[in-house]
């Protein structure tokens, strides 16, 4: 007899996952409106720091990859789910279909069920491959996150070569994108770990 | 994918419908859940059949946790209401439903022990879900013998299952009634052949209009509100039901 159990952990997952997505776009929407924030304060400054203008712009772009990487991780959820509620209903399924054979009498015709359990055993790897491609996404985020955590240190650097005035107005601004990218990466690591 | 919509939104209590998939196969008929959520523990009425399971998952995932669902009503037996059971009990195996207690031995041919349900006397009960006190109302052979409403008196929300349902066509899917008039036409042969009994669609009107309802939140079809809701209940008052029509 093949394996055709499904883990019903996969929902677990699957919803660990969403709600990591979810705390990720928030932090997407946060930071793209603190790089325009920072930009805004840079010019109200009248300052001259094109470096931190060249960071909160980089910033700005970080986030809409981190969005676009979002919207992937977001499809590949619910294919997930899609892939797993079909291989939960079909494993129930061929459980019933194996009890109702084992409670036959010997003379009884059996019923052959092998190309059903095929299709399963299929339609688990399917799954798997699935959660390995999902893997592979939260790594390329996982880069994201660091890059997020360069970024901000570079903020963080470029604030403090203004005035007083513009140290403490960017050096806030930069506080935050710290913390963010800090969020981002703990919640990467969580998401990796739910799928590990 | 289906999506999901706010509908009533106070402090940590919240109402919202998850509706409209374009992707259904023509095949299904469509299907709204609401999840309805206070503090810590939420519920979902009618969580649907079990194909529309992935899109239903997949929506409710957008505004919450499905691993924070507690609780599932089914207002009666039928498999668009309540055959992906077996699916929820394995996003979280303690999940309880609040059904009939008329289907508690039938509807486990669908998944769940006896220790899933929440048996709902005839004459319905009133229960706390979170820190809100949430009410089921009788809607016996509305269409099922054993038919349950779900009324939220704060958010004055009324889950009304099939009564209020429209077979909608696929030019008119508003979320809301917006011409009562056009969309109740929709709904007439639905409530001809599937509301069999006057006099249980007579105590039905009678119960509800004292009720302050400001959302009336059938399982399919648009949502009535404001003066929509009173209207409804006046048209349904008047039909004539328990019709069976020979094929035109």
């Amino acid at each position: 007899m093949q394996h055709t159990e499904i883990d019903t952990a996969n929902f677990g997952r699957v919803a660990a996952l969403n709600e990591a997505a979810k705390e990720l776009m928030a932090r997407s929407h946060h930071v793209n409106r603190l790089a325009l924030d920072a930009m805004v304060q840079s010019k109200a400054t009248g300052a001259n720091l094109r470096g931190f203008d060249e960071v909160s712009s980089q910033i700005r772009h970080w986030s809409r990859d981190l969005h676009g990487e979002l919207e992937r991780l977001r499809a590949l959820s619910r294919e997930l789910v899609v892939q797993v509620s079909h291989a939960s209903k079909e494993a129930r399924l061929l459980s019933l279909l194996r009890r109702a054979t084992a409670t036959c009498s010997e003379n009884a015709p059996r019923c052959d069920f092998s190309l059903k359990e095929a299709a399963q055993v299929e339609r688990l790897e399917r799954l798997r491959k699935l959660w390995r491609t999902m893997a592979v996404a939260l790594s390329d985020l996982d880069q994201l996150g660091l890059m997020a955590a360069v970024l901000s240190r570079s903020a963080m650097i470029e604030a403090s070569s203004g005035t007083s005035e513009q140290r403490a107005q960017l050096g806030r601004v930069s506080e935050a994108f710290y913390q963010n990218s800090e969020s981002v990466i703990s919640v990467l690591k969580a998401a990796l770990k739910a799928v590990a | 994918m289906k999506k999901a919509t706010t509908l009533f939104s106070e402090g940590s209590h919240h109402w919202q419908v998850i509706a409209r998939d374009p992707e259904r196969p023509s095949h299904l008929i469509d299907t709204n859940e609401y999840l309805v959520s206070s503090e810590a523990q939420s519920l979902l009425t009618d969580p649907g059949g079990q194909e529309v399971f992935p899109a239903v998952f997949s929506a409710l995932s957008e505004v919450a946790d499905p691993r924070s669902l507690t609780h599932l009503f089914a207002s009666h037996q039928d498999p668009d209401v309540i055959s992906s059971l077996a699916l929820w009990l394995d996003v979280n195996p303690s999940l309880k439903c609040y059904t009939s207690w008329l289907w508690c031995s039938f509807i486990p041919h669908f998944g769940g022990s006896a220790s899933t349900f929440i048996p709902v006397p005839d004459e319905g009960l009133q229960f706390e879900l979170g820190r809100q006190s949430l009410t089921i109302v009788p809607a016996h052979f509305l269409h099922s013998s054993g038919n349950l409403h779900l009324y939220d008196p704060r958010a004055k929300i009324l889950f009304s299952g099939d009564v209020g349902a429209a077979l909608l066509p696929d030019d008119q899917q508003e979320l809301f009634v917006t011409d009562f008039d056009k969309h109740i036409r929709a709904a007439r042969g639905f409530h001809q052949r599937w509301m069999g009994s006057s006099q249980a669609r007579d105590a039905w009107c009678r119960r509800v209009s004292e009720l302050d309802i400001e959302l009336l939140c059938p399982q399919h079809g648009a949502i009535y509100r404001g003066p929509d809701v009173q209207r409804f209940i006046n048209w349904f008052a008047e039909l004539e039901i328990g019709v069976l029509r020979t094929s035109a």
